[in-house]
């Protein structure tokens, strides 16, 4: 009887370990941990397809500096996905934005010591960092307060100030046409301009322009066509594209000055290509 | 009966321990990177490891290295992070194959992950993007050598050219200028190839580096962190290949449109209704 006890509880201990090792795997194996990974590609999870899935993002920039969370999701950023995901994103690059500033402020005031230390010796840099560690750490816990309360009314301010503006611009709407952003100057950059590649600008700068929603554009104009080319105010309809292609709809297209039109019920797109890959733009009606 | 119980659950034990970890084991070997050498190529640690002082040097060694290279190709492999909206991250990838030829010349082949393909050209006067699959290219004048091609490529057109700063011939002052930080990590290797592994801080990314022992001090492997964004992703590229004295024809950096082509604006010089409007067929939910 004590024999046959045993070796039940013995055989049921091992089968719930084996079974349990088994869903382990299968588990593993389940959410691409065999192979294939999660996107589709090779024997990963097929619903994925790939599709709805941003590849933008800060890491996405390979820069060695950044602009945190903010990279392609806006201006000609393939990864530019629905409202509400943009939305999230605008409220995400916020809060990085925010806390950036704080992070900049503190690696500000700390870089030149920093740096200086980079002349010196090893040791000397050791000693310094460590003081310096120490200093920012109190410094840092001492203003962290502050600097909460201080970015809660810069925010309340900022919102303020861009619905200002958005009015303002929505007002003047549109400015002019053919707007094209002024080149340049020669030797704008320098070694000091750290954020050229950074993203953040990329974001920025286009998010500022869309806001305005300059009309015209006349950078697009077809090279290869350029003979076939419609006069100003000829409007060329010509057969829909296929389905697919990133629009809305089976749009209308039209070419006008060259540059190609999509038209989705009163909404007009032209494609351009941003740093995620060509995408269609919404533009202004050409006519 | 308590006995036989107590010792039926000790054989119980016994059979979970060994159990786990044998699992534990499996798991080990699964994660472990397959980048890295076996234990029989690393070098041994018989000797101190470089100071910081020292890391530096070989930081800047290979940076002039790069800078002062004339021509040069090298293909490149890289995987990135992306938070996605549901807070779940996922890594993409893909395969570069880049062409140098200072002080004008810069051609680089991209292909990603889902296939789609794009070329960047510049060839001292006009920089091309080009995407063959939709036979659309970007293009836009702009004199002065690679150094300011790249400049404006990312900083006014908002285009993306990942590790853009090795390309430049001022790659010295740049790495130098940002670098806050930096740390001799470890002598190993990549692939077999001994390397010293360096690890820097700039204000908003942490940065390592893999450099090639010996008399070419080239980047073998880097790997970024972007310690301020939401979810520190990081950006992850490998070398191979690298050839310090390729032939090189100009032609190589011409762009000349293929047939029935269409240029298209950059998206930067496009001026849109509402920035959350892009059309993307992620967006949409279709296909490229």
């Amino acid at each position: 009887m004590n024999i046959k006890l045993n070796s039940i509880v013995t055989a049921m201990a091992a089968s719930f370990v084996i079974l349990a090792v088994a869903a382990d795997d299968a588990t593993a194996r389940g959410f691409g941990g065999g192979g294939g990974g999660a996107r589709g590609g090779g024997g990963g999870a097929s619903s994925f397809q790939g599709g709805g899935f941003s590849r933008g993002g800060a890491a996405a920039s390979g820069s060695f500096s950044s602009g945190a969370a903010r990279y392609g999701s806006a201006g000609g950023g393939s990864s530019a996905a629905s409202a509400s995901v943009a939305s999230s994103r605008s409220q995400a690059a916020q809060t990085a934005s925010t806390n950036r500033s704080a992070t900049a402020q503190t690696a500000s005031t700390n870089r030149a010591a920093t740096q200086q230390g980079w002349q010196s010796t090893s040791t000397a840099n050791q000693a310094q960092r460590q003081d310096s560690s120490a200093e920012n750490q109190q410094q840092r816990q001492a203003t962290s307060s502050q600097n909460q309360d201080q970015r809660q009314n810069y925010s309340n301010q900022n919102v303020q100030t861009r619905q200002q503006t958005a009015q303002q611009y929505h007002g003047t709407y549109p400015p002019h046409a053919g707007y094209y952003p002024p080149p340049p100057p020669a030797g704008y950059y320098n070694n000091n301009n750290n954020n050229w590649d950074d993203g953040e600008v990329a974001a920025v700068a286009v998010g500022s322009a869309a806001i305005g929603a300059v009309a015209g554009y006349a950078a697009g104009q077809s090279n290869a066509s350029e003979s076939q080319s419609a006069p100003a105010t000829t409007v060329v309809y010509t057969a829909p594209p296929p389905a697919s292609g990133g629009l809305p709809c089976n749009p209308n297209t039209s070419v006008v000055k060259g540059v190609t039109y999509y038209q989705c019920g009163t909404s007009w797109y032209t494609q351009a290509y941003g740093n995620g890959g060509v995408v269609y733009m919404p533009v202004p009606a050409p006519y | 009966m308590i006995k036989t119980l107590q010792k039926g659950t000790r054989n119980a034990l016994c059979v979970a321990i060994l159990a786990t970890l044998a699992g534990c084991a499996e798991h080990q070997t699964v994660t472990q990177p397959d980048t890295w050498a076996s234990p029989a190529t690393v070098p041994q640690a018989a000797v101190p490891e470089p100071t910081e002082a020292e890391a530096k040097d070989l930081l800047l060694r290979m940076a002039n290295y790069l800078a002062q290279a004339q021509r040069f190709t090298v293909a490149m492999t890289d995987n990135y992070d992306t938070l996605q909206a549901s807070g779940q991250k996922l890594e993409f990838s893909e395969k570069r194959n880049l062409t140098v030829s200072r002080p004008n010349g810069l051609r680089v082949e991209l292909e990603e992950s889902h296939g789609e393909k794009h070329l960047f050209l510049y060839d001292g006067k006009d920089m091309t993007v080009f995407n063959p699959s939709q036979n659309v290219y970007a293009q836009t004048a702009k004199a002065g050598g690679i150094d300011e091609a790249v400049v404006y490529l990312l900083k006014d057109l908002h285009m993306r050219l990942p590790l853009a700063a090795l390309l430049l011939s001022r790659f010295p002052a740049e790495i130098e200028s940002r670098t806050q930080a930096l740390d001799y990590v470890e002598k190993t290797a990549i692939h077999g190839v001994p390397c010293h592994h360096l690890a820097g801080r700039t204000e908003t990314v942490d940065y390592q580096v893999w450099i090639q022992e010996g008399t070419q001090p080239l980047p073998l492997r880097i790997v970024l962190t972007y310690k301020n964004a939401e979810g520190q992703p990081q950006f992850r590229a490998q070398f191979f290949d690298w050839n310090l004295s390729p032939i090189v024809s100009d032609s190589k950096f011409v762009f000349t449109p293929p047939a029935e082509s269409r240029k298209i604006a950059f998206a930067a010089q496009v001026t849109s209704i509402a920035p959350a409007a892009i059309a993307t067929p992620e967006a949409m939910g279709g296909k490229q």
